[in-house]
């Protein structure tokens, strides 16, 4: 499957990059990093021409965000519904759009390609919650041009490695994703272990 | 002494205490693997890869740290001819030989160059 999948570069060049970002941010298990490193080191073998494989990704990459945020803002109605349904629910509701307000614009951008595997995920959150399209678009345009610019770089400069490279870089962004999620987790459950302790104890 | 909390988060935070144990497992998986990736191809012994079928002979060339005119005879071409873009799967259908032949003859290209290229 991934060898079919990187023997396709070479006979569809920058179309074949830009239908696999567009899938990878709608959170289809499309293996993007390597076809990106991949392809990074056929420019830099002069096998794809640099503007327009940089384009294609770019532009799926940009365009997948969009399908992702219009997916979760469609859907979003429903959700809202349902968070607004018990107090409990209505509570963690404001909290995440608090968070979304003051984080967002930031987490949106560098789940681009810091903490690439939650970015998908952010398309679809970010869709169904209060934030704006624009902040979305500017943020992850910005994101998505330092992903791409990363990954395709890397790609040239350690053209003919895309695979160790790969497999280096994939397991080094699951890490920092998953220290997030850690990092996030691990300060709402101190904030109500906090809370906790002040109350009277029954 | 105060307390561990585990208990109480249990009861009262599960989803979030089950994400967070669940979110600290997969970071030290996804640690141990980085590390390993890296340290695996920093050795020496593993700097040459197997020649794949999707490759172009221009990667090989970057793979294993040869001039791309090093592999020009293997395709029967001369220094002027444009540079090849196809990859190995489609250049050996178009040769008309087998994988392993074109993959032979690679390794055997590079390494006559390496034992006449000084160090």
């Amino acid at each position: 499957m991934i060898e079919s999948l990187l023997q396709s570069i070479a006979d569809f060049g920058p179309v074949l990059l830009f239908v696999i970002t567009f899938l990878s941010c709608l959170a289809l298990p499309v293996p993007s990093s390597l076809v990106m490193l991949t392809g990074g080191g056929f420019v830099a073998a002069g096998d794809l021409p640099l503007w327009s494989t940089f384009g294609a990704a770019f532009a799926g990459a940009v365009l997948g965000d969009q399908i992702g945020f219009a997916i979760g803002r469609l859907g979003g109605g429903r959700l809202q519904t349902w968070l607004g349904a018990t107090p409990p629910r209505a509570r963690l509701r404001e909290q995440a759009q608090a968070l979304i307000l003051r984080w967002g614009g930031v987490g949106v951008f560098l789940s681009r390609w810091l903490f690439s595997p939650l970015g998908p995920y952010l398309n679809f959150a970010a869709g169904a919650s209060v934030m704006q399209w624009h902040r979305f678009t500017v943020w992850g345009v910005a994101g998505e041009a330092v992903w791409v610019s990363l990954y395709l770089g890397l790609g040239y400069m350690f053209a003919g490695h895309a695979k160790e490279l790969a497999d280096v870089l994939g397991n080094t962004s699951g890490f920092l994703a998953a220290g997030v999620v850690m990092a996030c987790t691990g300060l709402w459950l101190w904030k109500s272990h906090r809370k906790a302790g002040n109350a009277p104890r029954g | 002494m105060t307390r561990l909390p585990w208990r109480r988060l249990w009861k009262t935070q599960r989803t979030a205490f089950v994400v967070f144990l669940a979110a600290f497992a997969l970071m030290l998986f996804f640690a141990g693997r980085a590390v390993f990736f890296t340290i695996y191809w920093m050795d020496p012994s593993h700097a040459d890869l197997p020649i794949e079928v999707w490759m172009t002979p221009g990667y090989v060339a970057r793979s294993y740290d040869v001039p791309p005119d090093v592999l020009r005879p293997v395709f029967g071409l001369d220094p002027d001819s444009p540079p090849m873009h196809q990859n190995l799967a489609k250049l050996a259908r178009d040769m008309d030989v087998t994988l392993e032949q074109l993959q032979l003859d690679i390794t055997q290209a590079v390494q006559i160059y390496r034992q006449a290229a000084p160090k």
